[in-house]
C-alpha cells in the first residue's frame, strides 16, 4: 500500500519537474533568442559594414574591399561568406571563401534586415544575414576636404553574410545542460528537504497510528490520550475520541446482551437439567416425576418462544421480515388484542381503557402490527403496577398515526429507557419470572421499523408511556 | 440436617427440594433475598443454599448480613454468575463453597455433604461407630455389614446424632434440624422416632447408641455390641 508520503513526494516530484521543465523551457528560449539576436547582430553589423564600401561608378556598383582586411572571409574551416547583388540581382562581389559558389539571393526593402538559417557552401549548418543599402556616389575631393557627406545615388544594392553557427549551437547546448542540470538538482534538492520536513511533520500521525494501533479492545479508554499538536490532526482525534465512545458503548451493550442471554439460557438448562437428574435418580417417586415433566415441558416451551423472537429480531435485523400492507380497522383491532390479554391482566387486576375512533382504518401489516401491539400491551399488563389501569389512545394527527400506552410502574426510572430496547435486558437483575426474557420490547421497536413507524418511550413520574407512531 | 433453600426460580426449587429431600435432608425454600434473610437469621439450619440474583435482595446483600450478624453457617452460593471475579466475590464476601448453572444435582449433593460434614468437623464421608456404619451418601445404615432399613426421617435422625455424637442434643435442636417447616413434627414426635429408631438398631445388635439425658435430650454415644 502506498503511503500518504511517497504520493506526496511522488507528486511533488513530477510537479517539481513539470514546472523545471517548463521554466528551463521558457529560458532557454529567451536565452537563444537573445544569443541568436546577437549573433544575427554581428553579421549585421558586418553586411553593415560591406554597404559603406559600396560606391557608385561608371559600370554600376563597386565594393572597395581589400581581402587581407577581413580575414574571417578568407577560404577555411570556420570561414565566413557574402554576396553582393545589385538590384537587378547582378553579382557585384562575393567573398573568397565563396569561390565560385552563391549565397542565396533573396531582395528585400532597403535597410531592412532579415536573417536566417542555412546549409553553408561548405556543407555546414550557418546563418545568413541580408541587408539591402543604398550605394553612395564616388566621394569627390572637395567633399572630403569638408567633410560633407555625399548624397545617395538612388541606386540599392542586396548583401548577404553569412557566417557558421557551431560556436552558438555548442553554446546554446551547453547552456541548455545546464539548465537542465540545474533544473534536477532543484528537483531532487526540493525532494530530500520535502522527504525531510515530511518525516518531520508525519511524526505526530505515527504517535497516534501507534496509540490506536496499541488499544486494547477488552479495555478501550474512553478517550486518546494523544494531545494534536497540529491543527489538521485535531479534527481526526476528536473524531476518533467520538468512534471510541460509540465502540465503547456497543462493546459495553454487547457485553450485557451476551451476558444476559448467557443468564436467560443458563437459567432454563439448570432448571431441565436438575429436574430430569432428580427425576432419574429417584425415579420411584411417581408424583415428582410427573411434575418435573410438566416442568420441563414448559421449559422447551419457554425456550421455543425465546428463540422464535430471537429469530423474529434476526429476521428484523436482516431486513427479510416482510409487510404487507392492508386496511385494518384499528379498533376492532385493539379491542382483539386486549380480550387476548385478558387472562393476564385479571390474574393481576388490572383494568385496560381502549380511547380509539372506532372507525378509524389504517393501512398497515396486520400481523406486524399485532406483534407490536401484542408486545406493548402485554408489557404493561406484566410490569404495570397491580390493580393500576392500563390506558390505550389512538391519535390521528395529518398523516400519521398514534397509538400510546400508558401504564403505572414503580420499579422503573428514566434512565431505564435507554436500555428498554435492549436485547434481553430486565429491570429486576434476578429476572425472576419464566414467562419473558427481555425481548419483547427490543421485538417490538424493531417490527415498528419495518412497518415504516417508530416507537418511542416516556418514564415520568411512575407512568411508563409507549408510543407507536405510523 | 436441615437446609434453607433461596432461590427464585420454582423450577429448580421444585427440583432441589425434592432431591436434598430423598438424600435425607429437611429443605426449607424461599423465593426472595429478603426472606431468605429472615429465615436465615431465625432457624438454625445446617447450610443455606443461595442465589446470587434475587428479588428484593440479592445473594451476596443477604451473606454479608448473615456475616455481620455472626450467622456461621455454611453458604454455598448457586448462580449463573460464572466468572472469576463473581466467584471471588462471593467467596470474599463469606460464602463458603460456589456452584455455577447449569449444574449437575449429584455435584450439588456432593458439595452439600462436604459442607455440612466440614460443620460438624467430621473429615470422612461415612460416618462409622465400632459396628455401625452410616453413609450419608447412600442413605444406608448397617450394623456389623448388616444393612439396616430406616424410613427417610429415621435415617435423618440418626445421621445428625451421629455428626453430634457424644453431645447431648435436645428435642427441639432435633426438631429444628430434621423437620422442614412443611413438615413440622406432633409435640412427641422426635421421643416416638428415636424409640422406633432404638428399637430398630438394638434388633440390628446395636444395643445403647442413644442415650437420654435426663431433663436435656438425648446422646449418641460409642457402641456396645453383644
Amino acid at each position: 500500500m502506498r503511503s500518504i508520503r511517497s504520493r506526496v513526494l511522488a507528486t511533488s516530484l513530477v510537479c517539481s519537474l513539470v514546472l523545471i521543465l517548463i521554466s528551463a523551457v521558457l529560458w532557454y528560449r529567451s536565452a537563444e533568442s537573445l544569443l541568436v539576436g546577437q549573433f544575427d547582430e554581428a553579421l549585421g553589423m558586418r553586411a553593415q559594414s560591406l554597404a559603406t564600401l559600396m560606391l557608385e561608378t561608371e559600370e554600376g556598383v563597386d565594393l572597395e574591399f581589400a581581402d587581407e582586411l577581413t580575414p574571417e572571409f578568407m577560404p577555411g574551416p570556420n570561414a565566413g561568406f557574402f554576396q553582393v547583388w545589385t538590384a537587378r540581382g547582378v553579382v557585384v562581389e562575393r567573398s573568397k571563401s565563396l569561390g565560385d559558389d552563391n549565397l542565396p539571393y533573396a531582395p528585400g526593402s532597403l535597410q531592412e534586415r532579415e536573417c536566417w538559417d542555412l546549409r553553408l557552401p561548405d556543407g555546414r549548418n550557418g546563418r545568413a544575414c541580408r541587408l539591402a543599402a543604398a550605394v553612395l556616389p564616388e566621394e569627390t575631393a572637395e567633399e572630403e576636404e569638408e567633410g560633407v557627406p555625399p548624397a545617395p545615388t538612388g541606386l540599392t544594392a542586396t548583401i548577404v553574410v553569412a557566417q557558421g553557427r557551431a560556436g552558438l549551437d555548442h553554446a546554446l547546448a551547453s547552456l541548455w545542460i545546464s539548465v537542465l542540470l540545474v533544473g534536477a538538482l532543484v528537483a531532487f534538492g526540493n525532494l530530500g528537504l520535502l522527504y525531510l520536513i515530511l518525516t518531520g511533520g508525519m511524526t505526530p500521525l505515527h504517535r497516534l497510528g501507534s496509540e490506536v494501533g496499541g488499544l486494547d479492545p477488552a479495555d478501550l479508554p474512553a478517550k486518546l490520550t494523544f494531545q494534536a499538536e497540529r491543527a489538521e490532526l485535531q479534527p481526526i482525534v476528536t473524531g476518533l475520541n467520538v468512534l471510541l465512545g460509540r465502540i465503547r458503548a456497543a462493546m459495553d451493550r454487547e457485553k450485557r446482551t451476551t451476558s444476559n442471554i448467557a443468564h436467560e439460557l443458563k437459567t432454563p438448562i439448570a432448571e431441565l437439567q436438575a429436574l430430569t437428574e432428580v427425576a432419574l435418580k429417584w425415579p420411584e417417586k411417581s408424583d415428582y416425576t410427573l411434575d418435573a415433566l410438566r416442568q420441563s415441558h414448559a421449559v422447551a416451551l419457554q425456550m421455543n418462544g425465546i428463540t422464535e423472537t430471537i429469530l423474529s429480531l434476526a429476521h428484523s435485523e436482516h431486513g427479510t421480515m416482510t409487510c404487507i400492507a392492508e386496511m385494518i380497522r384499528l379498533g376492532d383491532f385493539l379491542h382483539e388484542i386486549v380480550d387476548r390479554l385478558d387472562a393476564l391482566a385479571t390474574a393481576k387486576g388490572i383494568s385496560t381503557e381502549v380511547h380509539v375512533d372506532e372507525g378509524l382504518v389504517i393501512r398497515s401489516d396486520a400481523a406486524l402490527l399485532d406483534i407490536v401491539l401484542s408486545n406493548l400491551l402485554s408489557n404493561a399488563l406484566t410490569y404495570g403496577q397491580d390493580g393500576c389501569t392500563v390506558q390505550v389512545h389512538v391519535l390521528r394527527e395529518e398523516a400519521e398515526v398514534r397509538i400510546e400506552v400508558k401504564n403505572q410502574v414503580t420499579d422503573l426510572e428514566p434512565d431505564d429507557v435507554a436500555h428498554l430496547t435492549e436485547p434481553f435486558w430486565r429491570k429486576d437483575a434476578s429476572r425472576t419470572g419464566s414467562q419473558h426474557a427481555g425481548l419483547g420490547l427490543t421485538l417490538a421497536a424493531e417490527v415498528s421499523a419495518v412497518l415504516g413507524g417508530s416507537l418511542d418511550f416516556r418514564i415520568d413520574k411512575g407512568q411508563f408511556q409507549a408510543t407507536l407512531t405510523l | 440436617m436441615k437446609i434453607l433453600l433461596v432461590e427464585d426460580s420454582e423450577r429448580l426449587q421444585l427440583a432441589i427440594r425434592a432431591g436434598l429431600d430423598n438424600s435425607g435432608y429437611a429443605v426449607d425454600v424461599v423465593s426472595d433475598g429478603e426472606t431468605g434473610l429472615t429465615y436465615a437469621l431465625k432457624n438454625p439450619y445446617d447450610l443455606i443454599i443461595l442465589d446470587i440474583m434475587l428479588p428484593r435482595l440479592d445473594g451476596l446483600a443477604v451473606l454479608r448480613n448473615l456475616r455481620q450478624e455472626e450467622t456461621m453457617t455454611p453458604v454455598l452460593l448457586l448462580t449463573a454468575k460464572s466468572s472469576v471475579p463473581e466467584r471471588v466475590e462471593g467467596l470474599r464476601a463469606g460464602a463458603d463453597d460456589y456452584l455455577t448453572k447449569p449444574f449437575e444435582f449429584e455435584e450439588l449433593l456432593a458439595r452439600v455433604e462436604a459442607l455440612v460434614r466440614r460443620s460438624f468437623g467430621t473429615r470422612t464421608p461415612i460416618l462409622e461407630f465400632d459396628t455401625l456404619r452410616i453413609d450419608p451418601a447412600a442413605q444406608r445404615v448397617s450394623i456389623a455389614n448388616r444393612e439396616v432399613q430406616l424410613t427417610q426421617r429415621e435415617f435423618r435422625l440418626l445421621k445428625y446424632l451421629a455428626h453430634k455424637a457424644d453431645q447431648v442434643v435436645s428435642r427441639i435442636e432435633i426438631e429444628d434440624h430434621i423437620y422442614s417447616e412443611h413438615n413440622l413434627p406432633s409435640s412427641n414426635a422426635v421421643d416416638s422416632a428415636i424409640c422406633t429408631l432404638r428399637t430398630k438398631l438394638k434388633k440390628a445388635g446395636c444395643l445403647s447408641a442413644i442415650e437420654t439425658v435426663r431433663g436435656a435430650g438425648y446422646r449418641f454415644s460409642s457402641m456396645e455390641t453383644p
